[in-house]
């Protein structure tokens, strides 16, 4: 078993090594052949990969003790759908699962890009291949998912307790397919850029590649948050980790890029800056799997021996050289076609944004690596805590709330002060409307700046509401259409604007309920015996009795909590702690009760032998909004990248009010 | 049975990768006009993308009579000239 | 040209407000590492004291944490377990706190003990096993108060 993934794994390698030297091969007069082997080579290099990855699940689900990845994160009583979870546990595994993402990945570039881009698929695929390459060398050289133990144990340790639930099952792959995903815009840079083919195809062949993989990687995002929310006890989601600012900045860098290959697309602006900010990503993307795995930031994380950091900062530096080497020597084809004609125009707008995401990916990029600089440079090593963090991310949060309202309004070139005086009343009058309860609801707080972000959100949405409003009006007025009719076409028609407006309602929605969970939550601990109650934050809680129970994994022991809201009783929760007994590890199970306006979060923190209950209570408001706007967008982003039946470009004029002067 | 799955899996790679070689097929060439034509379209159904999204836009408010007048007349030009340069480059391949 | 101006002029304003928004932030956030040897018993400043868990504490340190009188244990240098300083804690303790295990806590000294702010107790992984957000390669939300743990260990 070891054998055939090991010896599958060298095979991917030396695909992978074969179809990089083959597509650039290719490229020489009369060599189309290595074209055609190349790709064949990316369904070879695949075809391995998925050869081992079906040998690990093999391993995994038949229990092969030998192999130390097996042992190490999987049991013989563990459950099917977690020993396949299992592959991803180890640190081998999951850079196995990377590379296979990847190949699978570069098959559907391949696949898809048979009639199209011919100039440029030499390289991306040779760029696909490269990194390729690189993972399979770590995989099959460096550290090896079919390492063999001797002697082989009876059982495995198994997968942590902490782990075995449907959100860790899916946040990995997820995530990965961002960020394996993320490669292909990339890998489409560097050939526009090599091959010298500037125009703006390359961009139009990434945009649904960009626009998916920005979507799972905020899906991961999110799922990682849920899953800390529900399995970690702490009341709260997001701590400005390493491990989050990891995913968080490439996140970052791609919603700005995003943003900004439209402005290339529209106006033939910022094409440098576009080459730069999907390397950024890119690189970011790579930064963030570093990260976590080099050990240079023992600070919060004890890494231990990992030895794969240098191997991943030379792919970066490699990355970042190569690149910037070939963005000066083709800087002169890299001109804007147009300059920016008004600091009030979509291009302005959508530069505005650029600069606030960039600049929070910069600030959250510093104080990750703070501590490495700090123990470099100083003796004493420094950390910045998550003060900082929430000091940066909140005003250029708010910033960047305004723009997604204002933008959608503002033509491309420049706007018209008139008719944007008359857009942007109803918005403006919505937000004042909205001031007078935000003012009283933060007043004891002295969190003004909640008031501003709900009066922010009002206006964005209305803004929006707005856009939607008078884009069924037009389509309904002009075409004689039904307004039923209006709205199918908007969709149909303009798939990537419309879905583009729910996506960023979404993004309005996380940060209203963020905003609250963060100014407004409370928390109280209560100790109480059965019978006895305890309020916090005008909820009552009754202990109805603690509940004790044993079986071979685990010990139990829970409490069943009434808990009343004045009079009326709203939910019964029954927050536990289990003690897995073999590897004597404990994990407190929370209970929450979510409604639209709050989340009741309850942990036990022990029980007893004599009965009495201590609990810890978290009351989060507006929690559900957060989980429920990453739903949202997820739903904007398919909106928006969903085929449409699209004929060649018609042979004539679209029908218009002035005929064009010829010539 | 190991040794046997490693062969077929090593030889049936190789036979993947180098058949097209043997065998001398080409797949689709990159002619030098299609790339630019295909830009050249591209280029042009977004250009009829802009004037509908400004025509939209001025219908919707958006956009004051005067700057529609201007950026309209400016798109279709543009949509022109590509539709010129898109119909040379398809006389071009014809002939090549 | 106008317009390469006003791009410039966009971008230098930017990254100077960038600039300010980062240098008022950093200010009040910096905490330094240190353990147990380094702690002196006149420097009351705060730190992030780094450093194993001896055993002495008690049966059940989450519920203790929770009373008025906390949670009292002893923390050792990593590198010479000679060198000890007693904590008192308030707060939620993560779920892999034990004997032996590596923790972080921020706090400060006083009267020869090391009284750690509420709630920020973390537990590190053991050395040998990689955090699980490393162990996935994804950006596990592991937090400064709450558990990380390896593979079940």
């Amino acid at each position: 078993m070891s054998l055939v993934g090991r010896v599958a794994l060298l095979l991917a390698f030396a695909a992978a090594l074969y179809a990089v030297c083959a597509a650039l091969w290719s490229r020489r007069p009369g060599q189309l052949r290595f074209m055609v082997s190349a790709e064949r080579a990316v369904y070879g290099m695949a075809a391995v990969t998925t050869v081992a990855v079906i040998t690990m699940w093999t391993a995994l689900l038949t229990d092969q003790f030998n192999l130390a990845d097996v042992a190490g994160y999987s049991s013989r009583t563990l459950g099917d759908r977690y020993k396949i979870t299992a592959l991803w546990g180890s640190q081998a595994g999951s850079l196995l699962l990377w590379t296979w993402l990847l190949s699978l990945v570069s098959v559907l570039v391949v696949v898809t890009n048979r009639r199209r881009n011919r100039e440029l698929m030499p390289i991306v695929v040779a760029v696909l291949m490269a990194v390729g390459v690189f993972f399979t060398s770590v995989v099959s050289f460096i550290t090896s998912p079919f390492e063999t133990l001797s002697p082989v144990p009876m059982d495995g340790r198994g997968l942590n307790p902490l782990l075995q639930n449907a959100y860790m099952q899916s946040h990995p792959p997820l995530l990965y397919i961002g960020y394996v995903g993320l490669t292909v815009p990339f890998a489409f840079a560097v050939a526009a850029l090599v091959t010298r083919r500037l125009d703006t195809a390359w961009i139009t062949s990434i945009r649904r590649w960009t626009t998916v993989s920005w979507m799972f990687l905020g899906v991961g995002i999110v799922l990682g948050s849920r899953w800390a929310y529900e399995e970690l006890g702490w009341g709260g989601y997001w701590a400005w980790d390493p491990v989050e600012n990891a995913a968080l900045m490439p996140w970052l860098v791609a919603t700005a890029f995003l943003h900004s290959i439209m402005v290339q697309e529209r106006r033939g602006m910022l094409k440098i800056w576009n080459m730069v900010l999907i390397t950024l990503t890119f690189s970011l993307a790579l930064f963030g799997t570093f990260l976590v795995r080099s050990g240079i930031l023992s600070s919060v994380h004890a890494f231990g021996e990992s030895t794969l950091g240098p191997y991943f900062l030379a792919l970066i530096v490699a990355v970042l050289v190569g690149v910037f080497a070939l963005l000066i020597t083709r800087l002169p084809l890299l001109r804007s076609q147009n300059g920016l004609e008004s600091y009030i125009s979509r291009e302005a707008i959508f530069l505005y944004n650029n600069l606030l995401l960039v600049g929070l990916a910069f600030a959250v990029f510093w104080g990750t690596i703070f501590p490495v600089l700090s123990a470099a440079v100083r003796d004493d090593k420094i950390t910045v805590g998550q003060g900082f963090f929430n000091q940066v991310a909140g005003p250029i949060g708010l910033a960047l709330l305004l723009f997604t309202g204002v933008g959608p309004l503002i033509p491309w070139r420049k706007a018209s002060g008139r008719e944007l005086r008359r857009r942007f009343a109803v918005p403006l009058i919505v937000a004042v409307i909205v001031l007078v309860p935000s003012l009283m609801l933060t007043q004891d707080g002295g969190n003004w700046w909640a008031a501003v972000a709900f009066v922010l959100a009002a206006f964005t949405l209305t803004c929006i509401a707005g856009e939607f409003w008078r884009g069924m009006a037009v389509r309904h007025q002009s075409g004689g259409i039904s307004w039923f009719g209006a709205v199918g076409q908007m969709f149909v028609r303009s798939r990537r604007r419309y879905g583009g407006y729910i996506a960023h309602v979404g993004i309005v929605l996380m940060i209203v309920g963020i905003v609250s969970q963060g100014s407004f939550s409370s928390q109280g601990d209560l100790a109480l015996r059965t019978g006895q109650d305890g309020t916090v934050s005008g909820y009552t809680f009754v202990n109805e009795g603690g509940t004790r129970s044993r079986d071979p994994h685990k010990m139990s022991v829970g409490v069943k909590l009434a808990v009343y809201e004045g009079p009326g009783r709203i939910a019964t929760l029954e927050p536990r702690v289990d003690m897995f007994t073999a590897q004597m590890q404990r994990s407190t199970e929370v209970a929450i009760d979510s409604t639209p306006f709050r989340d009741v979060y309850v942990v036990l923190v022990g029980l007893t032998p004599d009965g009495l209950a201590r609990i810890s209570v978290f009351i989060n408001p507006m929690m559900m909004w957060i989980w429920t706007g990453g739903i949202v967008i997820v739903i904007g982003a398919l909106i928006a990248v969903w085929p449409s039946r699209r004929a060649r470009a018609p042979a004539a004029m679209p029908e218009g009010a002035d005929a064009a002067p010829r010539g | 049975m190991t040794y046997l799955i490693i062969a077929v899996l090593s030889i049936a790679l190789v036979a993947l990768i180098v058949w097209p070689l043997v065998n001398g097929r080409s797949g689709v060439a990159p002619t030098p006009g299609a790339q630019a034509l295909e830009a050249v379209e591209d280029e042009l159904m977004r250009s009829f993308d802009a004037i509908g999204e400004i025509d939209m836009d001025h219908r919707a408010g958006n956009l004051s009579d005067a700057d529609f007048g201007d950026l309209d007349r400016e798109e279709r030009a543009r949509a022109v000239e590509l539709m010129r340069q898109r119909d040379a480059l398809r006389a071009d391949d014809e002939l090549a | 040209m106008r317009s390469r101006s006003r791009f410039a002029i966009a971008l230098v304003l930017a990254t100077a407000l960038g600039a300010w928004l980062i240098w008022t932030s950093i200010g009040g956030s910096l905490e330094t590492y240190t353990n147990p040897s380094g702690l002196r018993q006149t420097d009351t400043s705060t730190y992030r004291l780094n450093g194993m868990v001896n055993a002495g504490y008690g049966s059940a340190p989450a519920e203790q944490a929770q009373t008025a009188a906390g949670l009292t244990f002893v923390v050792r240098d990593k590198q010479n377990s000679a060198s000890t300083v007693q904590v008192k804690y308030h707060g939620s303790v993560p779920d892999p706190f034990a004997v032996d295990r590596e923790i972080v806590v921020t706090g400060h000294m006083q009267d020869g003990v090391f009284i750690a702010d509420r709630g920020s107790l973390v537990t590190l992984c053991p050395s040998k096993f990689m955090e699980k957000g490393a162990a996935k390669g994804t950006a596990m939300p592991a937090t400064s108060k709450a558990v990380k743990d390896s593979s079940g260990q």
